[in-house]
């Protein structure tokens, strides 16, 4: 019975107070989850978008690095013998300006054969949303999803830096010579990497690397 | 009010229970909402750690090939050490296989078991730390903390061909074991890399002759020999492009072959090549492209090189250039038929004395005076662009056997294109 006494319950004044400033602060909550979810939202996708960006550019420029390895590397070295040594079957095939696409070939034989096989092509290019790795002769295999990301751009722009060797050629060079005096060539690639993310189309990023060829070459030769 | 009614009228401690887990709650779901932040936080992490490891190896290459360049003699920090008992890091890391010029990788004995040599440097607040001992591991100090402490490894493997050597680099972020393999954490990245090195001869091609002068040889009645005692080579004492006017002229011909058959004076394609040519017919490139290379040290000496000459000699130099005349005064002793050296004068020779040289010396002219064989000698061959006079009485002597050391030992390590894999 003395409990039932002090079981008042609200007023109508206590209960409209108590719905006003509850109202007042489930719209405010509301609005900020809703501006959490949508950020939360964005930021997951800025994320995937540079992971996949990141992930593509990473292994284009790591093959792009090894163009060029060959097992028989030492035996193109000129020795004592006057015949010329063998030349390197590896390399990159290099268009003068910027192009979409690049080809280029290694050496993965455990014993060297001295020939480019069709699993020692690769080559990258971007076809519809998508850059595309070549491994082996006609197989293209997608480096992004493009349901995820689509690649917007994507351009390798080659550069070509060339040092004389003049002074090691026995006799001077003919003044129109174009393949003497012998250069060694570095090559250096700008890959530039554009994409926007596929359910955002306002979330765009690129992705900007420079990859030196750690295998240089040699072209030209000396007067003989 | 008594202390009953007060805790009456406290209504709502429920709601306040209720209201504060619901808090929680929302700050756990806006936490586990957040996750992809942290992965993203840990993919850059990873990314920077493999690039730094990446970079270490390839450091680790550059600085191996510039310790094999260099003469100077080091101490077990890799540092330039005073200690004469020290050796140059090439002379400690290769061996060479006599007869077909292999290069081999020195090796210590591990108890019992020959283990190759290696090097390791290990990046610390104050720099780059090394360690290259002879005969045990590389001890360097353990990181302290977590923080990141590049290192890399380097080991020297052989490869078929004469003159070639493979350098193994081992990068990573922390080091143990010399990086050959990977630290506590996970978190720790490793690089290896690998890239092959070709000794570009010091002397291209060996002279045929113990003398070999572009110009004149212009010496009146001062007894200078010439001695030429291994036929193979050709059987040359003295070779000269222009006249010679030694009447005391002292010969010695390869056992079998005639005196006259070893001197050949007024050759005309000799006389015929610029200095430019005939540097370069011995040396293999022009005399810039050869002083720049990584192993050759060019004195500074203006007037008497002497003690130019011998300081750099002293502290391990093999090749040694001197940009303009170079005077030698005797008495002075440069190399040794074991460890012959290589000196370059883009101007005249001046020698007078007692001065001994064991290896290949090469000027635009020469001039030596006040000598007297055999403490004024030179052993292996003397190449001169120009003109030979004076009124000493030296000996040249043609030795096959330091012409071959120099063709196959000394020199410096090039790149080979081609040969860098990262896998």
């Amino acid at each position: 019975m003395r409990t039932a006494r002090h079981q008042r319950g609200l007023s109508l004044v206590e209960l409209l107070v108590g719905t006003a400033v509850g109202l007042i602060v489930a719209a405010a909550a509301s609005s900020v989850v809703s501006a959490h979810v949508h950020e939360n939202r964005r930021a997951m996708l800025e994320t995937r978008l540079m992971q996949d960006l990141r992930s593509a550019a990473d292994l284009v420029a790591r093959d792009l690095r090894r163009a060029g390895y060959w097992g028989h590397a030492a035996s193109g070295v000129r020795g004592s013998s006057a015949s010329a040594p063998p030349t390197n079957p590896y390399g990159i095939a290099v268009d003068a300006a910027a192009s979409d696409a690049i080809r280029l070939s290694f050496s993965r034989d455990a014993n060297e054969n001295d020939s480019v096989d069709d699993a020692e092509r690769f080559g990258f290019r971007r076809r519809g949303g998508a850059v595309e790795m070549q491994l082996g002769i006609s197989n293209w295999q997608a480096l992004n999803d493009a349901g995820t990301m689509v690649v917007t751009g994507f351009t390798i722009e080659p550069r070509l830096d060339e040092v004389s060797l003049a002074a090691f050629c026995a006799q001077p060079c003919a003044a129109s010579g174009a393949s003497c005096p012998p250069r060694q060539q570095v090559r250096s690639f700008t890959v530039t990497l554009a994409a926007r993310s596929s359910h955002d189309a306002a979330l765009t990023r690129s992705l900007r690397s420079t990859v030196r060829l750690r295998n240089g070459a040699v072209t030209g030769s000396c007067t003989a | 009010m008594t202390a009953r009614s007060i805790r009456s009228r406290q209504r709502g401690v429920a709601g306040l229970l209720v209201t504060t887990l619901l808090c929680l709650a929302t700050i756990l779901v806006v936490a586990y909402a957040s996750r992809h932040i942290v992965v993203e936080a840990r993919v850059s992490a990873t990314q920077y750690r493999t690039a730094q490891a990446f970079e270490a190896a390839e450091a680790g290459i550059e600085w191996a090939v510039a310790r094999l360049n260099d003469p100077a003699r080091v101490g077990a920090d890799c540092r330039p050490s005073g200690d004469v008992a020290a050796t140059p890091l090439r002379d400690r890391w290769l061996g060479f296989q006599g007869s077909d010029g292999r290069l081999l990788p020195a090796t210590w004995n591990d108890a019992g078991v020959p283990v190759p040599l290696r090097a390791a440097c290990v990046r610390t607040a104050g720099g780059w730390m090394c360690s290259c001992p002879l005969d045990s591991a590389p001890a360097l100090p353990s990181p302290v903390g977590n923080a990141t402490a590049p290192a890399f490894g380097i080991e020297l493997s052989a490869a078929p061909q004469a003159g070639i050597v493979r350098i193994v680099s081992m990068g990573c972020t922390r080091r143990d074991a010399n990086c050959s393999a990977a630290s506590g954490t996970s978190h720790d990245a490793t690089s290896r890399i690998e890239a092959a090195f070709v000794l570009w001869p010091a002397l291209r091609s060996a002279p045929v002759a113990a003398l070999t002068v572009r110009g004149e040889v212009t010496v009146g009645a001062a007894a200078i020999g010439a001695h030429q005692r291994d036929g193979a080579s050709g059987g040359l004492a003295l070779h000269a492009g222009g006249a010679v006017d030694a009447s005391a002229l002292r010969l010695t011909a390869p056992a079998g072959s005639s005196l006259a058959g070893s001197l050949v004076a007024a050759d005309a394609t000799l006389a015929g090549l610029d200095p430019e040519r005939f540097f370069m017919r011995w040396f293999g490139m022009g005399i810039t492209a050869w002083r720049t290379q990584a192993a050759v040290t060019t004195v500074a000496c203006v007037g008497d090189c002497t003690g130019a000459l011998r300081a750099a000699v002293d502290t391990g130099s093999r090749l040694v250039y001197v940009d303009g005349d170079a005077a030698i005064t005797g008495p002075a002793v440069f190399g040794t038929p074991e460890d012959p050296v290589v000196v370059v004068a883009r101007g005249p020779l001046r020698m007078s004395g007692a001065v001994t040289l064991h290896g290949v010396i090469y000027g635009a002219a020469l001039r030596w005076d006040d000598a007297v064989a055999p403490a004024a000698l030179v052993r292996g061959a003397t190449l001169v662009a120009g003109h030979y006079t004076g009124n000493g009485a030296p000996d040249f002597v043609h030795d096959t056997a330091i012409l071959e050391r120099l063709k196959t030992r000394a020199g410096s390590f090039v790149r080979v294109d081609g040969s860098w894999k990262d896998f």
